[in-house]
């Protein structure tokens, strides 16, 4: 059998000379879309453990397809069985070649980039610093994961002593609303009083670590206000600052975003890519862990910091079956293709209205309490509609025809290698990618090519399901009873009939082109707006506890004010 | 019908300006200039016709209560009976013959609560979790010496040095033209006398008159060669036509005596400075028409400190929140908010007196300081927030004192990350560490009652009375923390001993007030110079006590405590290079980064122009020696949101001349204090 870690399989797309297909309408919420294929020859999809580092034409000069291509990349270098982690140099991060592709049976690469809370810990320096002579710290990326919080947080029941890479600590859509998974049995178990919440983790690589380490940013320190301020001065009197005076990772930097979800006898577990995770519930009132369970990833974004596209590249996967009907058959096909047609992306239909003087979202009554196998969620923020659950039907923005391909033609990929490896366990065919942002565009530039509405309007299913995220352009609303909307207007602060801009890109005049861009890549270009480049870990700074799975008021406005977006 | 006359303010303000004009100090928390000596020109608020910065007035009144005015009523001259004050007030400066301000050393406190251990204390820096032992004990642990070998990096222009430079000491500021030593047990040394600067009491006989605080040339002759600003005087006293007093500090002039020129090295210490910042009691007899006279029965004290900058920006831990808090802990001040030595649970706070003006603090403070967004959207968040919503998140982030907060992670003044982020009383120097600024005691349980809704929501219908209400709002306009040392006055106003006790059936009227000796016991040029040196103050305060303890020069101070480096893990010494946060003193006193009125939308510092410190010598200090006369005010043209920076001389900071060739001026260069 040949083991061979590499192997190419280049996939030719077929001209296609698809014409414009797209029927919706200008803020229409439903409709397949359908991009006009040009004849391409795509780059390779590669089962490879290489994280590419850059898309090979550019970002600027790349089509989608290609940008498809290069997020598969991605995909499958961090799903790569990581080294031993022992803590020795040069193992977090590092795949162990002489594995293959779709062994679970250790940490995968990505699992093994450090935890939000263990690049911010509370009040303590990162695991595993040294100090050498008297006045430097080193910082050891390597060191095996410790989650140091404001509080110790002590296990639930017993457990294992090996630190679970996988810390599920945080239980919202950035506070926006809670996501749940109907599939899953609703009744509180002796071990998690929500079986049904989807929990999250974010995650950054070497690169990220060692810039904020290098930088004393990990608890703000160092020079962070300052170069916060810098950039902030530089935006509001247009002219470019150096990257040297402002937050800027290096190229290579990927920071991570990841769901996971309790797996249980209803669900395909041979599907899912599985492993040991800790999340919190409580005990006596106060966070405490449980480590020793085996869920199944969901969802995963990869925000990767190439040499073409500074501004990040925004990738994001699901698990094929994330979006059920009611009698839990599958929404699409493992590659995006619908299989059951929906009329409306939620129960009830929600609706939004966005101008200067004022910003509405609301729904039809009533709300969804069926109580099948659909996803759900329930929205928090004040300017949401709370006062029920929301069941998802399916995406405001389909799939596009051109990730459809790759899926395929990956799928394809990872099944040959399956084949010529004899893998017989691996999920990862169980997974396709929802869309890539690798170049801003404004809202104004969308067309049938490669600015696709779906592509600037990009969410993941788990991660970004509520209105406002899978519509998100602008900025949300910051305060008040609108609070939690998405709003293309400078509403925080600024003048609200102006627009607002989240993405800043310096252009050859030292000045900056500034562009509305929706979706993941509009969302975190709030970070940048805030002078964190794209990063909302950076500007959240040290992680003070763990999300925990309450639904109360009070908890509710903590994790507004946690994750409060401007 | 008895009455009993006291005198407000308690402790009245007044602040330097290089001129004549002046403005009496606000009557209200945050509150702008109102009354001048000479109207300012039309739009300005700070600066005379002639540019030049507005001394603060401080200003005094004689409050009568009996029964039938027991909230006390001001008296005047002329009507019910008084027929003229006879106002008598005597400040001085002790600063040059004090010990060095050395962060908490020398104090006898700190924040470590006795039987709760710090965790991991450092063998190589053992003091560094102890509570301070006093200036005696320091000293008597750690004697000085001239033999052997200096420790290394201890000044080496100290005649002396202590025995063992690991050990807590305090040496006393010294002057090598005047022949006077850093060896403590030369304090007394009768050579040392004219390192007070001592002009003797002003007594003011009715309406109109005026005295200045004059330094005697031939006592002091040194101080007319002081450069660059010599001093002759520590400012005046006025009567207003109503009989009111006026006190007035001195024009901010600072200089050496020094033969290297105006050399400054360190923040708080420098050898052969003197600098015109005083302080001192305040008292009247009262001469009625029937030709009795009539000693008031509560006098005050005058403390003249820098120019507040920011006037409408109060700090989060101010000066009120500082003494109150002694007065509820030690001097049993209100009994059903602490008593026993313990804050009672079944008190009910305020929520508009008590809590709202701790919550509202932290929202005005990106006007002074570069507050990310997710800061100011919070802190404009928490002034609306209820118990439920403060308790789920602010309130785990808030910083006490000691043992508040959670104990197994050591003092709170020691976690990073938590609220205020303020640098604290010592994030310098191995003895007595304190690096974070928490709130007070009683401020921290006051909002930890809010979070466990035990809150009046009751709108007080009733105000304070008109001489505690001033009382109060001219110590709000001051700085409580850190003391590091501080903008007026530092740790000295937690010292218990240095306050009156109450009385028996006290009021309101009662707290704040300095226990003085008595000015009949004083002799000019005789001043104590030794008074409090054991830290017990129980036989009352002299003129000059209570600034002693300041930077030598305050601008040295002022300039440096703009941002610190804090490492925010172990030993504040050495310091580490890449694990530092950079934290702000008092921004809300000693702005940080501002708008300008011309540019609102952005952000530049405070002091650009300025040079920066280097090894040699301290530029930026020395140049504020000069330019501080020059630097801008923080006012708010309306309410909050938005305050900017105005009245700026910047032509004036850019003319500026170093005395010797700095290095580049920077903009962006924060400076830092060390030990």
């Amino acid at each position: 059998m040949n083991k061979s870690s590499i192997i190419s399989i280049t996939i030719l797309t077929l001209s296609l000379f698809l014409f414009a297909q797209c029927k919706e309408d200008k803020d229409s919420n439903k409709f397949t879309e359908v991009a006009k294929f040009e004849a391409v020859l795509d780059t390779a999809i590669t089962v490879s453990s290489n994280v590419p580092t850059d898309l090979p034409s550019g970002a600027q000069n790349a089509s989608l397809s290609e940008a498809a291509n290069f997020a598969w990349n991605e995909f499958i270098a961090l799903n790569w069985p990581a080294l031993s982690q022992t803590g020795a140099a040069n193992t977090r991060d590092y795949p162990d070649t002489s594995k293959l592709f779709g062994d679970q049976s250790v940490p995968l690469v990505w699992h093994t980039y450090r935890s939000k809370v263990e690049m911010y810990p509370w009040g303590k320096l990162p695991s595993g610093t040294t100090l050498q002579g008297d006045t430097l710290y080193v910082f050891n990326y390597d060191a095996k994961p410790q989650y140091f919080y404001k509080d110790s947080i002590p296990p639930c029941a017993t457990a294992s002593s090996d630190v679970a890479f996988i810390n599920l600590d945080e239980t919202s859509e950035i506070s926006l609303n809670f996501m749940f998974a109907g599939v899953t049995p609703k009744t509180p178990t002796a071990t998690n009083s929500s079986p049904q919440l989807v929990r999250f983790l974010a995650k950054g690589n070497r690169n990220y670590f060692d810039y904020i380490t290098s930088k004393s940013y990990f608890n703000h320190g160092g020079n962070y206000y300052d170069a916060i301020t810098n950039f902030n001065n530089a935006v509001a009197k247009d002219t470019v600052t150096p990257d040297s005076t402002r937050v800027y990772f290096p190229e290579g930097t990927i920071m991570l975003k990841a769901a996971w979800r309790l797996l249980t006898s209803k669900d395909s577990i041979n599907q899912y890519h599985t492993t040991k995770v800790r999340y919190y519930e409580t005990k006596n009132g106060d966070p405490c862990y449980y480590e020793d369970a085996t869920w199944g990833l969901i969802a995963l974004h990869i925000v990767h910091k190439t040499p073409t596209a500074p501004y990040f590249t925004f990738a994001t996967f699901e698990q094929k079956d994330n979006i059920l009907t009611t009698d839990g058959k599958p929404v699409e096909d493992a590659n995006g293709n619908i299989l059951n047609p929906f009329t409306t992306p939620t129960t009830p239909v929600v609706m939004h209205t966005d101008s200067p003087d004022s910003t509405k979202t609301t729904v039809s009554d009533p709300y969804c309490d069926a109580n099948d196998s659909r996803l759900y969620y329930q929205n928090t923020a004040a300017g949401l509609p709370s006062k029920g659950s929301i069941c998802v039907n399916g995406r405001y923005h389909n799939i596009p025809q051109a990730i459809i391909n790759a899926n395929k033609a990956a799928h394809n990929a990872i099944k040959a290698y399956n084949s010529t490896n004899g893998v017989t366990s691996s999920p990862w065919e169980n997974y396709k990618l929802v869309n890539i942002q690798y170049k801003p565009f404004d809202s104004t530039q969308i067309d049938q090519k490669n600015n696709l509405r779906s592509t600037y309007y990009q969410a993941n299913i788990l991660v970004e399901t509520n209105y406002t995220l899978q519509k998100f352009s602008g900025q949300q609303i910051a305060l008040g009873n609108g609070a939690g909307q998405t709003t293309n207007y400078d509403v925080n602060g600024g003048n609200s009939n102006n627009p607002f801009y989240n993405i800043y890109l310096p252009n050859t005049e030292n000045s900056y082109d500034k562009i509305n861009m929706g979706g993941c890549m509009g969302c975190h270009g709030n970070a940048q707006f805030s002078g964190n480049d794209f990063s909302f870990m950076l500007r959240g700074g040290p992680v003070i506890e763990p999300d925990v799975p309450e639904f109360d008021r009070a908890n509710v406005e903590k994790l507004v004010k946690k994750y409060r977006s401007n | 019908m008895s009455s009993t006359y006291k005198i407000h303010p308690a402790i009245g303000i007044a602040r330097v300006g290089d001129s004549d004009d002046y403005y009496i100090a606000p009557d209200t928390a945050g509150g702008l200039p109102t009354t001048y000596s000479t109207n300012p020109p039309q739009g300005k608020h700070f600066r005379d016709a002639n540019h030049k910065l507005l001394r603060q007035a401080a200003q005094f009144k004689i409050y009568e209560y009996s029964s039938a005015n027991p909230e006390g009523v001001v008296i005047t001259p002329g009507q019910n009976g008084v027929k003229s004050i006879q106002w008598t007030t005597w400040i001085a400066s002790k600063k040059a013959s004090w010990f060095q301000f050395m962060q908490q050393t020398g104090s006898g406190m700190g924040p470590y609560v006795d039987g709760v251990n710090v965790p991991d204390a450092p063998a190589n820096a053992p003091y560094v979790y102890k509570n301070d032992e006093g200036y005696v004990k320091n000293n008597a642990n750690n004697p000085f010496t001239s033999s052997g070998q200096r420790p290394s990096g201890y000044d080496s222009n100290a005649p002396t040095w202590p025995s063992d430079a690991n050990k807590p000491s305090n040496p006393l500021r010294y002057n090598l033209k005047l022949g006077t030593s850093n060896d403590p047990s030369t304090m007394s040394d009768p050579s040392r006398q004219n390192l007070i600067l001592d002009p003797g009491p002003i007594t003011l006989n009715g309406a109109n008159q005026s005295d200045d605080f004059t330094l005697d040339p031939t006592t002091y002759p040194f101080l007319s060669g002081l450069s660059p600003f010599p001093i002759s005087s520590l400012g005046s006293a006025k009567t207003d036509a109503n009989g009111n007093l006026l006190v007035l500090g001195g024009k901010g002039n600072s200089g050496s005596t020094s033969d290297n020129g105006s050399m400054i090295t360190a923040y708080a210490n420098n050898e052969g400075w003197f600098d015109d910042i005083a302080d001192g009691p305040v008292t009247a007899t009262i001469i009625m028409d029937d030709g009795s006279q009539v000693v008031v029965d509560v006098p005050a004290w005058v403390s003249v400190g820098p120019p507040a900058y920011a006037p409408q920006i109060l700090n989060q831990v101010n000066l009120y929140d500082d003494i109150y808090d002694i007065y509820v802990r030690e001097l049993n001040a209100n009994p059903a908010l602490f008593s026993n030595g313990e804050f009672q649970t079944s008190y009910v706070p305020n929520y508009f007196s008590e809590v709202q003006p701790i919550l509202t603090r932290p929202n005005a403070y990106q006007y002074v300081a570069a507050i990310p967004s997710l800061g100011t959207v919070n802190h404009a968040e928490i002034i609306n927030d209820n118990p439920e919503a403060f308790a789920g998140f602010a309130a785990k982030y808030l910083r006490g004192r000691g043992a508040q907060g959670d104990p197994q992670s050591g003092p709170a003044e020691n976690q990073p990350s938590l609220m205020p982020l303020l640098a604290g009383d010592n994030p310098i120097s191995n003895f007595t560490a304190s690096k974070f600024l928490g709130l007070t005691a009683t401020q921290f349980f006051i909002l930890s009652q809010f979070t466990n809704g035990k809150v009046d929501m009751t709108n007080p219908s009733k105000p304070l009375p008109a001489g505690p209400a001033l009382d109060k709002a001219t110590l709000e306009n001051c700085v409580g923390g850190a003391f590091c040392p501080g903008i007026e006055i530092t740790w000295i106003t937690r010292n218990t001993s240095i306050y009156q006790a109450l009385p028996s059936g006290f009021d309101a009227s009662d707290l704040f007030r300095i226990k003085q000796k008595p000015m009949s016991q004083l002799t000019q040029g005789k001043l104590s110079l030794t008074n409090g040196a054991d830290n017990d103050y129980s036989g009352g305060l002299e003129p000059g006590d209570l600034t002693k303890y300041m930077a030598q020069p305050w601008q040295a101070d002022f300039n440096e405590c703009s941002i610190q480096n804090i490492n925010t893990v172990g030993p504040n010494k050495p310091a580490i290079q890449n694990g530092q946060v950079n934290i702000w003193w008092w921004p809300a006193q000693r702005p940080y980064t501002v708008a300008t009125n011309e540019n609102k939308d952005q952000k530049v510092q405070w002091t650009r122009g300025y040079a920066e410190n280097t090894n040699a010598n301290n530029y930026g200090d020395v140049q504020m020696v000069t330019c501080w006369k020059y630097l801008g005010f923080m006012y708010a043209p309306g309410s909050f949101p938005g305050a900017f920076e105005i009245e700026r001389n910047t032509a004036a900071i850019n003319a500026y001349q170093p005395p010797t060739p700095p290095a580049a001026a920077t903009n962006v260069v924060a400076k830092q204090k060390n030990a």
